[in-house]
C-alpha cells in the first residue's frame, strides 16, 4: 500500500468522531468521519476507503445497513468493516458477521479498548494487503493467460503455414513418370510432419523415388525431412546423391540406391547435439529393361502386389540412416510385370492403434491389399486411407502417415 | 516413465516400466540412462519385460545411449524383449547391434568374467 491507509469513522456522536478521529489519525490513518449511515455511502462511494469503522446504533442508516450496502455492491478494493457496538452478546456478533461485518469492537472504547482497536485494524490491514496481493496475482495471471493465447494462437498460424509449405514440397499425385504410375496419400499428425515422399524422371530412361520417415514428429522432424526434400533432387547442382556430374559423356551418373543410402549415411550420423535419424526406402526405375533396384533402410517391409497374385512382403529391412556409421546397406533388382503394383508405408499406419489400443499391423494392410487387385491404384489408396482412419477412430493421427503407390506398365 | 533399479551380483539392472513408451519417455529414458551412466552404471542391463511394443523415437533413444554411452554393445544388453519389440529390431537391422538375452540372469551371466 502506498502512502496512509484510508479510514471512514462513522458515528453519529461527534465526541467519538473527535476523540476516535484523533486517535486513527495519530496511528497514521487517512481518517474521513461521517455523522450517519446515508453520509458514509456517499464518501464511501466517492473516497473509496480501505476500512470503515461504523457505530452499530445510528439514526438513519445504522452499522448493520451500512455494512450490507458495502457487501452488496461492487468496490475496486476490499473495505474492511469493523462495527462499533455496545453487544457483546453471540447473536448480535451473528448479525453482525450475516450482514458482512469484518470485526467488532465493544464500546465504550477505553484506554485499553484503544490497544485492542489498534490491534484489530494492524490484522484488517493484513487482510487488505492480502486481498490486494491475490487481485494482482489475479491480474498478471490473466494476462499472461491472454499473452499465452496470443502465442499459441501465433504457434498454430506459423504451423500452418508450415504445414502448407511443406505440402507444396510433395509430387503432384496421379501422375506418370516413364509409364509408371505414382499415387500418395499424405496426412500429417499436426501440420508439419517428419514423413516425406517424391519421384522423378532422372533421364530419359530412369525414375527414381522415395519414402522417409524422419523419427519423432513435429517441427524439428519435418525440418530435416523438408531439408532433405532438398537435397534428394535428381537436378545436377554437384549436391544430390541421386546423380552426378562426370567428366565424360553423358556427363553424369545415376547413384545406385545402397550408394544414395550410404552417402546420406555418412552426412546425416546422430550426435550428442542432434539425436535424429531417419528410415528410407528408395528405388530406381529402369524402364526400358523393366527392373526395379529398391533398397531399405528401416521402413516397414514395402508390399508388393503382382498384378496375377498374391501380395508378400519385399525384402528383409535395413539400418535405419544415421545411427551405425559403418552401416551397410541392401537392395533388391527384379524384373516388374505388366500391372504390378508397390505400396511403400510410413509406420504411421503399420502402428495406429483403434480404440482397444490394437495396432494395425502390417500383416492387414496386406490383405487388405489382397483385395484391391480389381480397383484402379488411386481407388485402392482411398480404399487404405478409409479404412486406416476408421481404425484411428476419426480424430487426429498420433503419428504421421503417408504412402507412396507404385504401378509398373 | 518409470525406470526401475536393481541389481545382481553388483551389475546394475534397469526395468523399463512403461508398457508402450513414446516420444516423451524416449526423452525421459535417454536421461535416466546417462544419469546412471555418469554414476558409473557400466555395464548396465536393460529389462525390457514390461515393454510391448516400442516405436522409432524408443529405438532412437536405446540406439542413441548405445552409441554415445556404452560405446560397445556387451556394456548394455537387452533381456526379456517382446516379439513386437524384437520385430522392430529385426526391420531395423538392430539385432545385429544389441545383444539381445532370453533373461536377465542369462544377461548376468554373459557378463560374468
Amino acid at each position: 500500500m502506498n502512502g496512509r491507509t484510508s479510514l471512514l469513522l462513522v458515528d453519529d456522536s461527534p465526541e467519538i468522531r473527535l476523540l476516535l478521529g484523533h486517535m486513527l489519525r495519530s496511528w497514521g490513518y487517512e481518517v474521513l468521519v461521517a455523522g450517519g449511515g446515508y453520509e458514509a455511502w456517499d464518501i464511501i462511494e466517492r473516497e473509496q476507503p480501505r476500512i470503515v469503522i461504523a457505530d452499530w446504533m445510528m439514526p438513519d442508516l445504522d452499522g448493520l445497513g451500512l455494512c450490507k450496502k458495502i457487501r452488496d455492491s461492487v468496490h475496486p478494493g476490499y473495505i474492511y468493516t469493523i462495527l462499533l457496538t455496545g453487544r457483546n452478546d453471540q447473536e448480535s456478533l451473528i448479525q453482525g458477521m450475516n450482514a458482512g461485518a469484518d470485526d467488532f469492537i465493544i464500546k465504550p472504547v477505553n484506554l485499553d479498548g484503544y490497544n485492542e482497536l489498534k490491534a484489530r485494524l494492524r490484522a484488517g490491514e493484513r487482510i487488505i494487503q492480502l486481498w490486494q496481493a491475490l487481485q494482482e496475482q489475479n491480474r498478471r495471471q490473466v494476462e499472461l493467460s491472454d499473452r499465452l493465447a496470443i502465442a499459441h494462437e501465433r504457434l498454430r498460424r506459423e504451423l500452418e503455414t508450415a504445414g502448407r509449405m511443406q505440402r507444396r514440397l510433395l509430387p503432384p499425385g496421379g501422375s506418370r513418370v516413364h509409364g509408371v504410375s505414382f499415387e500418395w496419400l499424405f496426412i500429417p499428425s499436426a501440420c508439419v510432419s517428419g514423413d516425406m515422399l517424391s519421384y522423378f524422371g532422372i533421364d530419359e530412361k530412369h525414375a527414381g523415388f522415395y519414402c522417409i520417415d524422419v523419427a519423432g514428429h513435429g517441427i524439428a522432424a519435418s525440418m530435416l525431412s523438408a531439408s532433405l526434400n532438398q537435397l534428394l533432387t535428381p537436378e545436377m547442382d554437384g549436391r544430390s546423391p541421386i546423380k552426378r556430374r562426370m567428366p565424360t559423356e553423358p556427363y553424369y551418373a545415376i547413384t545406385p540406391p545402397v550408394e544414395v543410402m550410404a552417402e546420406l549415411n555418412r552426412k546425416f550420423q546422430i550426435d550428442t547435439q542432434n539425436f535424429q535419424y531417419f528410415t528410407m526406402v528408395y528405388a530406381l526405375v529402369n524402364a526400358p529393361s523393366r527392373t526395379l533396384e529398391i533398397s531399405n533402410a528401416g521402413m516397414p517391409y514395402p508390399i508388393y502386389l503382382p498384378s496375377n497374385d498374391t501380395a508378400y512382403f519385399l525384402g528383409d529391412g535395413g539400418f535405419p540412416v544415421g545411427i551405425i556409421e559403418q552401416a551397410r546397406y541392401e537392395s533388391i533388382k527384379f524384373q516388374y510385370g505388366t500391372g504390378d503394383r508397390l505400396f511403400i508405408c510410413s509406420d504411421g499406419i503399420s502402428e495406429c492403434t483403434n480404440q482397444s489400443n490394437e495396432m494395425f499391423g502390417s500383416e492387414r494392410i496386406l490383405n487388405l491389399l489382397n483385395g484391391t487387385h480389381a480397383m484402379s491404384l488411386s481407388e485402392t489408396l482411398r480404399e487404405l486411407e478409409n479404412v486406416i482412419k476408421k481404425w484411428n477412430g476419426g480424430g487426429e493421427f498420433e503419428d504421421d502417415v503417408s504412402i507412396l503407390g507404385i504401378q509398373f506398365p | 516413465m518409470n525406470l526401475l533399479d536393481s541389481t545382481i551380483n553388483g551389475i546394475p539392472i534397469l526395468t523399463i516400466d512403461a508398457p508402450r513408451p513414446d516420444n516423451a519417455s524416449a526423452e525421459d529414458f535417454k536421461l535416466g540412462v546417462t544419469n546412471r551412466f555418469r554414476q558409473g552404471a557400466d555395464p548396465l542391463i536393460l529389462d525390457m519385460n514390461r515393454v510391448i511394443f516400442m516405436d522409432s523415437s524408443g529405438l532412437g533413444a536405446l540406439v542413441g545411449c548405445l552409441k554415445l554411452l556404452f560405446k560397445d554393445p556387451k556394456r548394455l544388453p537387452l533381456c526379456n524383449v517382446a516379439p513386437a519389440v524384437l520385430s522392430l529390431l529385426k526391420l531395423t537391422r538392430m539385432d545385429q547391434v544389441f545383444l539381445v538375452y532370453p533373461s536377465v540372469q542369462a544377461a548376468v551371466e554373459a557378463l560374468q568374467p
